[in-house]
């Protein structure tokens, strides 16, 4: 699309066009006629929590136009700066998609009704809680709690994912289903290193994930994806895990490609720190610099299932800066059991818990392979291309991609570090009762488990429309000065060290990077927080035991040595500037070290 | 067909890749070490399994498909685990490398060399200043890794020759990132 910023002689094109065209118009639902040229006639418009028909205003300006399209389902208004975009409107034969153009007054309105919210016609729409929660019964375990649910009804009605294609990063993505939106030609099959068809009869988990974020709604067909109008592709990574391999799979088609969704990582359960590869890392900064017109490809990492034994803190991939980590949350809108908790947590989705209780229903590879081979009790009889057992972070995962998606069409020109803010501004307080619901130095209240809530598609589509882009990031790194190494005493007090950030100019962060190196022989045996100056704690590492593929504990070994970066999304609106302490505590006899090194990198605004 | 023949079992292999690792500390016997960038990793040696790498042929050999996620119809295993003490069916175009687990613990990551190593030079440096720098010490450039920055994938044959050619370019100083195109344990979530 092009924006405020369009050509001069463009803009006066169009302009031209709306008020001398002398042909018919026929604009679907928003027409312009020569006869009032200076008004236009919306069919449907939203503005808060109604819908206005028949809208006849009067138009100050045109801000802006594509020539391609569509690239949204809905008209809308920012009341922000008082703009309406227009999805598509035929002037003088021509048709220009997503004209932006400013309020002048308004004529007359037909009608107006409550906002509803859209119900799909899909027939496997009832079982998906996640979407609607009416209190569904699951296979078994108490019923779903109504209203638990990503609250995507209304949203709908001012977005669908129209125009934005979502890469899913997995295990494979079956192109040819009857109920996703598969761009053609253009997935990757890394078992030959080429576009191809990525699945297999085993890629359940991938297929399943695109479901979830997209897979077509109200076309009387299986299921209903949250961005049910978005398009995707899908890159089977887990074929051949290459450090080469990952790189490209986040950065492939960047210029086509909004969100890449990744619902994998290192090993869950065992408590092992897992660093992140600068090949990696350099890709996601390629992917946030540069994707989407320099607009940031928006990167959803799952979290992780490994809880009770492992923080999403220990995965260096969630831990990274560009990358938006989710929780999973079951039917009670409390965290699944699995979900990992930690630091870097952004916001949380549904994943509910395992399918015995009640998981979600999504897409399944077609016919009798995968996750509902008809076999199984749980299994939907009948629908062998659809199962209602996909869980875990990875199933939270792709929705929050999906709800990126809507506020992409909502408001094209959100940076990825927007679509970020958008999510924990408006995620909903989950959970209340929770004691690790605290309130941090931005006003924002914040969870180790939940992060800043359960993602609310409604609100955050309506942030969207009237979003203020955030202002250039800044960084600021500050080491602390170590005279000597920080002894940390055996099973005892916490020790502390101290460093101050001065003149950073970032009066909001929006993340913060940890580096630590110790060379504590088990850093399973460290309990490390980090309190900013505005008094929040997060804590990065508890004391815990590392576990073997059999179950047995293990020593989690020098984790620490050549340093490890944790990330911190918790202190979102605080100042950087101040005094950071950073406590660690050793919580097990036995095995020793200390601190030699430790720093901050603020980023915010 | 494939040929298939039986080697013998890969104790002596495993011994023998383990001396062939960049020992270090006090650790010797079992520890090697490879940089991310500028941060030195510690690996682990498992001596208890290799892995068998089928390299692609469309990707010169240079990359692997890993286990895990393939089925019926995928064309071949990508990188299997036997144990070291097992026999080995090995056909011509299957290689092995050490295994590795991520840091000091037993638990750690599985890793495996299927071949490659990843470069990351100066991004003054032009595509053709890369490829003369390669064909000057008998390299192969395998590809330019995409957009990412100035990060090429240079040839190895699977194994640790990669471990040792990253470690040497590494300490070379003349690249800003050399690092083994490791196959890491990864699993959906």
């Amino acid at each position: 699309m092009r924006s405020r910023s369009i050509p001069r002689p463009a803009r006066l094109a169009l302009a031209c066009a709306l008020w001398a065209a002398a042909c018919g118009l026929a604009g679907a639902a928003t027409t312009w006629s020569p006869d009032r040229p200076t008004e236009l006639r919306i069919g449907s418009l939203v503005v808060g929590d109604n819908r206005y028909e028949n809208v006849v205003i009067n138009i100050a300006g045109v801000v802006g136009f594509s020539a391609t399209g569509p690239n949204r389902t809905y008209d809308s208004f920012n009341p922000s700066n008082g703009q309406i975009t227009i999805a598509s409107l035929t002037v003088g034969g021509q048709t220009f998609y997503d004209v932006v153009v400013t309020l002048g007054g308004l004529v007359s309105v037909a009608g107006a009704a409550p906002l509803a919210a859209l119900v799909p016609n899909d027939p496997l729409f009832s079982r998906q809680w996640h979407l609607r929660n009416t209190g569904q019964s699951g296979a078994g375990g108490p019923a779903a709690l109504a209203g638990e649910d990503l609250n995507v009804g209304k949203a709908w009605q001012l977005s669908t994912g129209t125009g934005v294609q979502i890469a899913v990063v997995d295990d494979g993505l079956d192109i040819f289903h009857e109920d996703l939106r598969v761009v053609a030609g253009k997935s990757w099959d890394y078992r030959t290193n080429a576009y191809g068809d990525p699945s297999s009869s085993t890629s359940s988990h991938g297929t399943s994930c695109g479901g979830l974020a997209a897979a077509i709604g109200n076309n009387n067909l299986g299921v209903t994806g949250v961005a049910f109008n978005a398009r995707l592709v899908g890159y089977n990574l887990l074929s051949a895990t290459t450090g080469a391999f990952g790189a490209d799979a986040v950065t492939r088609d960047l210029a086509s490609n909004h969100i890449y969704t990744n619902s994998y990582g290192a090993a869950d359960s065992n408590g092992l720190l897992a660093p992140a590869d600068e090949l990696w890392r350099d890709a996601i900064r390629t992917g946030i610099t540069t994707g989407r017109g320099g607009k940031g490809a928006i990167y959803t990492w799952a979290a992780g299932n490994g809880a009770p034994e492992d923080r999403s803190d220990y995965d260096g991939q969630a831990n990274f800066q560009g990358v938006l980590a989710i929780g999973a949350l079951n039917d009670q809108g409390q965290r699944s059991s699995y979900s990992e908790p930690g630091s870097n947590v952004l916001v949380t989705a549904y994943g509910g818990e395992f399918c015995g209780t009640q998981t979600t229903t999504t897409t399944d590879v077609s016919g009798a392979p995968g996750y509902n081979d008809g076999n199984k009790p749980e299994d939907i009889t009948g629908s062998p291309n659809y199962t209602r057992c996909m869980n875990g972070t990875s199933a939270a995962t792709p929705q929050a991609a999906g709800v990126a998606a809507l506020l992409l069409e909502t408001n094209p020109a959100l940076t990825w570090r927007d679509v970020r803010a958008i999510f924990a501004r408006t995620a909903r307080k989950t959970d209340p009762a929770n004691a690790g619901w605290v309130t941090n130095g931005g006003g924002l209240q914040v969870n180790h488990e939940y992060g800043y809530g359960a993602i609310d598609a409604l609100a955050a589509v309506r942030a969207a429309a009237g979003w203020a882009p955030l202002p250039a990031q800044k960084t600021a790194t500050q080491a602390a000065t170590l005279g000597s190494p920080l002894a940390i005493a055996d099973n005892g007090a916490a020790a502390t060290s101290s460093l101050t950030l001065q003149g950073s100019g970032i009066g909001k962060l929006e993340f913060v990077d940890l580096s630590i190196t110790s060379n504590h022989t088990n850093v399973g045996d460290l309990e490390i927080t980090l309190t900013s100056p505005a008094g929040t704690r997060s804590t990065v590492s508890v004391v815990h035991d590392c576990k073997d593929t059999a179950g047995g504990a293990v020593t989690c070994g020098t984790a620490l040595e050549t340093g490890f970066t944790f990330g911190i999304v918790r202190l979102m609106g605080e100042a950087a500037d101040g005094n950071w302490t950073l406590s660690v505590r050793d919580g097990r006899t036995g095995e020793t070290g200390s601190v030699s090194a430790w720093s901050i990198k603020a980023y915010g605004y | 067909m494939k040929r298939i023949t039986i080697i013998s079992p890969l104790r002596l292999a495993a011994a023998a890749l383990a001396a062939s690792a960049i020992a270090t500390g006090t650790l010797a016997a079992t520890t090697a070490h490879y940089f991310d960038g500028s941060a030195q990793r510690t690996i682990t040696l498992d001596t208890s399994q290799v892995a068998i790498i089928t390299p692609i042929p469309e990707a010169g050999g240079v990359q692997s498909r890993s286990i895990g996620a393939s089925g019926s119809n995928s064309p071949a295993p990508l990188v299997q685990f036997q144990p070291a003490s097992a026999p080995m069916a090995r056909s011509a175009d299957t290689h092995v490398s050490p295994v590795y687990r991520e840091g000091t613990s037993p638990a750690g990551r599985l890793m495996a060399l299927p071949g490659g190593v990843v470069v990351k030079f100066n991004p003054d440096w032009s595509d053709a200043q890369v490829r003369a720098w390669a064909q000057a010490k008998g390299l192969t450039v395998a590809q330019r890794l995409g957009t990412t920055d100035n990060w090429y994938l240079i040839a190895t044959a699977p194994g640790s020759a990669a471990l040792e050619l990253a470690n040497r370019l590494q300490a070379g100083g003349e690249v800003l990132a050399a690092t083994p195109n490791w196959w890491k344990q990864t699993a959906a979530r």
